[in-house]
């Protein structure tokens, strides 16, 4: 009977996985950056490069979404309504961090309105690094985040020896 | 059962997380139906304290710095700041470069009112011309990374001109992305001005007078919507629109289609 | 009406306020006003309104130093290819400035910068309260006065 359950309990984590993994929904929101990163975003979702055929889909609210795209050297406006959205996420969620203003504030580091990266903030998941990152990055970038869900690849040894009838034996374990 | 009738006006906040939003702003317009009868603004969350960070930094750090004081136009912020800068010091810049600098300016306003269409068509429901206008913006895209090596902060000037040349192949590509972005303009001018269901969205909303237009200090293709003959590059020309004139594009109605009618006439 | 043109009619119309105004032409294309009465402010804009002599480009805040005490305000009106700059002079503690919302709507915005960024007190602002800075910024902390400290800002850059 434990074992049933365990069975079904991993039956069900891996769908769940399979599903976050192949579908995720992401939620853009842009903590005061000067709009190319967002641009780049936006560029990532239309015909030439498409996000949606990866089964990402942008969502209008914070509660739909798993992904939050974040861009942007969070001023001080801003930081109270980052948290309030990642606070309305649900488990499980993922934060990337988009451009060098994210990472770290970027060009506008040190000026006074500026709380200098998003990791200062709420806690990331990926960085994704560029002054504005190419969508092809951004691409990268997901598919990183989204590959490090899944299990990691069993690793399999083989062994080959001779056998008694004088030829090869392979043994894998 | 008596039922009152409510005529309350309603508030509807948006931003500064919002999907219509690629820029945190908070509105909170107070509407009676679909007529905005009050309007609130919250400003504040994309400033950054460029002012004061430019105090800090020097000369050739601040051209960056400028750069980013907006992604989607951010060649003219530091053409701006690279003029002033020159004009300062009494420099004066070869003609060649600042007729690259113009030309760089140019593919830029063309990225920039193509991607305010495709928003603006996303804003109200036309999603397919939002693609579609996005699409051929990766053509610029293209022409502006061939020339200066990025797709958005291409950092084509020095302090003195600019660090990128145009040679005969990128010059012949360049014509040629032209000519294909021309035919797509005028597609594009022909749906805003003649699909129905985009007109009922857009004629006759949001009209400002000229008078209107002239007390409130309206500038750009806002202003030419409105009959307001104002251009920068016409009536102060700098850099090199001495040498390559511009045609001022008006508009009399000074609505939303005028705004968009504007915008594509100028590409 | 060419740059010449639309100069010379600016340039005799503030001479008529002769008292309160020095008048220079650093460049062709500029005309520059220092008003040195606050009260004539308000009417010789009134003034280059009335001759549509340009519009409001800008409210632009200048602080001088902490030696000469002195905060300057430049208004810059763009009739076509020139620049009419009105300049005036406000101590740095408690300076006041007439708003311009009345005349000009446009003003409002540049107004309140103005006040937030500087000090300035602007007498008949409509809406006073913070345009750029945020809800928490400490009170009589102005960003652009050149002896702005950024360490009285409160730096909790804790993660949550």
């Amino acid at each position: 009977m434990k074992h049933n359950d365990k069975l079904k309990k991993d039956i069900a984590h891996g769908l769940k996985t399979w599903a976050r993994v192949n579908s995720p929904w992401v939620l853009h929101f842009n903590t005061g950056s000067c709009n190319g990163c967002d641009i780049e975003i936006l560029a990532t979702l239309t015909p030439r490069y498409d996000l949606e055929r990866l089964g990402i889909k942008l969502q209008a609210s914070p509660r739909h979404a798993d992904v939050l795209l974040c861009t942007g050297p969070v001023t001080r406006q801003a930081r109270e309504r980052l948290v309030r959205v990642y606070e309305q996420m649900h488990e499980p969620k993922f934060v990337v961090a988009i451009g060098s203003c994210a990472l770290s504030g970027g060009a506008f580091r040190g000026c006074y309105n500026v709380m200098g990266g998003i990791d200062h903030v709420i806690p990331v998941n990926a960085y994704i690094p560029g002054c504005p990152p190419r969508p092809e990055a951004i691409i990268d970038g997901v598919v990183k985040l989204l590959s490090s869900l899944l299990p990691p690849a069993r690793e399999v040894q083989v062994e080959v020896s001779d056998n008694e009838r004088g030829g090869k034996e392979v043994t894998a374990s | 059962m008596v039922t009152d009738k409510i005529s309350e006006t309603f508030v509807v906040p948006i931003g500064p997380q919002h999907p219509a939003l690629k820029e945190p702003g908070h509105f909170q317009f107070t509407v009676d139906g679909e007529i905005v009868t009050k309007a609130f603004v919250r400003l504040g969350y994309a400033h950054r304290g460029i002012e004061k960070g430019a105090e800090g930094r020097n000369y050739v750090q601040n051209l960056y710095l400028m750069e980013r004081i907006c992604g989607i136009c951010s060649h003219i912020h530091a053409t701006a700041y690279a003029l002033a800068v020159e004009k300062l010091a009494g420099v004066e810049v070869p003609p060649r470069a600042q007729a690259i600098r113009v030309l760089v300016a140019e593919l830029e306003r063309i990225h920039s009112h193509f991607l305010w269409l495709g928003v603006a068509a996303h804003e109200a429901g036309f999603d397919t011309l939002f693609m579609y206008t996005w699409r051929d913006r990766e053509t610029v895209m293209d022409l502006l990374e061939s020339l200066t090596g990025n797709r958005v902060n291409y950092s084509v000037n020095v302090l003195g001109g600019v660090k990128c040349e145009v040679d005969e192949e990128q010059a012949s590509a360049i014509r040629r992305g032209l000519e294909f972005l021309e035919e797509r303009s005028r597609h594009y001018l022909n749906v805003v001005t003649s699909d129905a269901m985009f007109l009922q969205r857009m004629r006759g909303i949001g009209v400002m007078t000229r008078t209107q237009a002239e007390v409130m200090g309206a500038v750009g293709p806002t202003a030419r919507a409105s009959n307001v003959p104002r251009d920068i590059r016409v009536e102060a020309p700098y850099a090199a629109y001495k040498e390559y004139p511009i045609n001022m594009v008006l508009d009399t109605r000074g609505d939303l289609e005028a705004r968009f009618v504007v915008r594509k006439r100028t590409v | 009406m060419n740059t010449e043109e639309i100069l010379a009619i600016a340039s005799e119309l503030v001479k008529s306020w002769d008292w309160a105004t020095e008048v220079s032409r650093p460049t062709p294309k500029r005309l520059d006003v220092r008003v040195k009465e606050l009260k004539e402010l308000v009417p010789i804009i009134v003034g280059l309104r009335v001759k549509r002599l340009g519009y409001l480009a800008a409210i632009v805040g200048l602080d001088l130093g902490k030696e000469a005490n002195e905060l300057e305000v430049l208004y810059q009106f763009c009739p076509g290819d020139a620049v009419i700059t009105l300049r005036v002079r406000v101590p740095r503690e408690g300076g006041s400035v007439p708003s311009l919302c009345d005349i000009i709507p446009s003003a409002e915005s540049y107004e309140r910068e103005l006040r937030e960024m500087f000090g300035v007190e602007v007498i008949g602002l409509h809406t006073p309260e913070f345009l750029y800075l945020p809800e928490d910024w400490p009170v009589e902390v102005y960003p652009l006065q050149k002896d702005f400290d950024p360490g009285v800002l409160s730096t909790s850059r804790q993660r949550k």
